[in-house]
């Protein structure tokens, strides 16, 4: 079995640097004297690949970037295939229009996370930054498919105009998760901030405690016991410990629901 | 060859191809998932006027289910896909979806895609939500007692159904006994059910009829009153015949039901009043699959 193609960064980096020509897909039976000739963007500037890291292994379906720090942006941008794992803290928008594979993160991401993921699964074992599988500036979805975990906090806006898939957040979100969601489910283990599920048109967030501000446009529907999220937390018992011990919870939740603002029927279950 | 001093005839059962799937329905309790596997599977004796064959296999333990509460499973045999449909939908929508605190889920995964909670969602009228969990869609379908969820579909597997074997006894009450100890040994395989009531058929049937606008009529060389008539299969030993029907997902597992079915019942004896054990086939060029008897209980 050959060993993962590891690329070790030779020195501090002065400037960001755009890693999205880096995926096993793009790399796939490519030589390895062709790949450390790749082009990477740093600045406005277009540097070989082997100015900037040590090339070590073969195994092009997977990928590992050491010393990694948080001016790697784009990590695993555009990958449908094969894994990644960034050892260290990775920079904005990975795993950006993921269409398969896995994308692993050992430290921090920083915003952006997951826009456009269709397929694939993407673990960020830290925190993470704004709009976690949310959307870009005029794009009209965020997170279409697929699976983001999370295993720290998160910043505001996680699944901004989420539209199918799951986000699992096992620490904190900030303010307005689930804004704009279109579908797909969010669980927060850990706080939730103001304005939960702005405008949610349609979609689940779980959530294990009360948010610190619900939108006035939420009504309370009751107090209720779901057998679908038995499914969904035996689904996800397997990823880590905490996420193992919601199975002993029961199904009982308070269900609200919105945002009614916007006609959504969108839904914030809060376990009880 | 005998078993118990009952004897087994040199013949076979004749069996056809049909589909099948298998649903399984949980509850609260066990109770309910009764209640609503009874009422899905009544009326299912027969493809000749019942539009499928269908009964509960077994008990599921909450380990054994998606969501983690008492189960039943049922299996449901159907001639072709079209009728498949009709009746999933006939069944699940009467049947289950009404039945209190129920859930509904596919417990087969080989063969074509057929809906199962896919036309049923319509009747949550927009307020349904769609949870896609581990690849497979999931409706939950807001009603009176709280929420029906449901996969959207199950599959429809090649599967067997008319194997078979009878029991000739010296009277009614043999028979019946001789059948009761079948039905219970058989209902522990798994992949198989016996869809008449309580699992055997009095009224075996055979192909054809005087009356031209009817396929099929008694049995009458297997019929006791008849014996002094007809040209008769029984001697002056046998005063009752009973049929097991079984159809199954492979034939393997109807082999292992008719073999236990036949230990079962031969369990009584001759001297208890069971004398022959034998089954019934049009021949064997109608189904492909002949199940024979005493080459399943070598």
């Amino acid at each position: 079995m050959s060993k993962p193609l590891t690329f070790t960064l030779k020195e501090k980096l002065t400037q960001r640097i755009d890693l999205s020509t880096l995926i096993p897909n793009e790399l796939e039976g490519k030589p390895l004297a062709k790949i450390k000739k790749i082009k990477i963007a740093v600045g406005k500037k277009r540097i070989d690949v082997e100015k900037l890291f040590d090339l070590d292994g073969t195994d092009t379906q997977n990928i590992i970037f050491k010393k990694a720090n948080d001016q790697f942006d784009s990590v695993g941008r555009n990958m449908t295939q094969g894994s990644i794992e960034a050892r260290g803290s990775i920079g904005d928008r990975a795993g950006q229009d993921m269409n398969g594979g896995e994308l692993t993160v050992k430290g921090n991401a920083g915003d952006w996370v997951g826009i456009g993921l269709k397929k694939g699964r993407i673990e960020i074992q830290k925190d993470a930054g704004n709009f976690l599988g949310g959307a870009l500036p005029g794009q009209p979805h965020g997170l279409r498919g697929g699976s983001i975990h999370v295993f720290g906090n998160v910043g505001e806006r996680a699944g901004d105009k989420m539209r199918r898939g799951m986000i699992v957040i096992e620490g904190d979100a900030a303010d307005y998760a689930g804004s704009r969601m279109i579908a797909g489910t969010i669980m927060i283990c850990g706080k939730a901030g103001k304005n939960t599920g702005f405008s949610m048109k349609r979609g689940t967030i779980i959530l294990n405690t009360k948010p610190a501000g619900i939108p006035a446009t939420f009504n309370k529907c009751g107090v209720f016991e779901l057998a679908f999220l038995n499914l969904i937390f035996n689904s996800m018992a397997n990823s880590s410990r905490r996420l193992k011990s919601l199975r002993e919870n029961s199904s009982w939740v308070t269900r609200y629901a919105g945002d009614l603002g916007i006609d959504g029927q969108g839904e914030l279950l809060i376990l009880q | 060859m005998k078993i118990n001093g009952v004897s087994i005839d040199n013949t076979f059962a004749e069996a056809f191809p049909m589909k099948a799937t298998r649903i399984i329905i949980t509850a609260h309790n066990l109770e309910w998932a009764y209640n609503s596997a009874t009422a899905m599977t009544g009326f299912a004796t027969s493809v000749i006027a019942c539009g499928c064959e269908s009964s509960i296999e077994k008990e599921l333990k909450p380990s054994q289910t998606p969501d983690g509460r008492p189960g039943i499973s049922v299996l449901l045999f159907t001639m072709g896909k079209k009728e498949m449909i009709k009746q999933i939908q006939n069944r699940v929508g009467q049947c289950v979806l009404t039945s209190p605190t129920s859930a509904c889920f596919s417990g087969i995964d080989e063969g074509e895609k057929v809906a199962l909670g896919k036309n049923l969602r319509y009747f949550g009228d927009g307020f349904q939500i769609a949870k896609k969990i581990d690849g497979v869609r999931y409706w939950r379908i807001p009603a009176m007692d709280g929420e029906f969820l449901v996969a959207e579909s199950t599959h429809m597997a090649k599967a067997i159904g008319g194997g078979n074997f009878l029991i000739l006894a010296e009277n009614q009450a043999s028979a019946l006994k001789a059948s009761e100890r079948a039905i219970k040994a058989m209902r522990k395989i798994s992949d198989v059910i016996m869809p008449f009531p309580g699992g055997a058929v009095r009224s075996g049937s055979k192909v054809g009829s005087k009356y031209p606008t009817l396929p099929a009529s008694t049995n009458d060389a297997f019929c006791p009153t008849l014996k002094g008539q007809v040209d008769s299969e029984l001697d002056s030993s046998i005063g009752s015949v009973m049929e097991i029907v079984i159809d199954g997902l492979s034939q393997e597992a109807i082999s292992e039901a008719i073999r236990v079915g036949i230990m079962a019942a031969c369990s009584l004896g001759s001297k208890k009043g069971v004398k022959r054990i034998s089954a019934g086939n049009y021949g064997g060029d109608l189904g492909p699959y002949h199940f024979h008897l005493r080459k399943i209980l070598k």
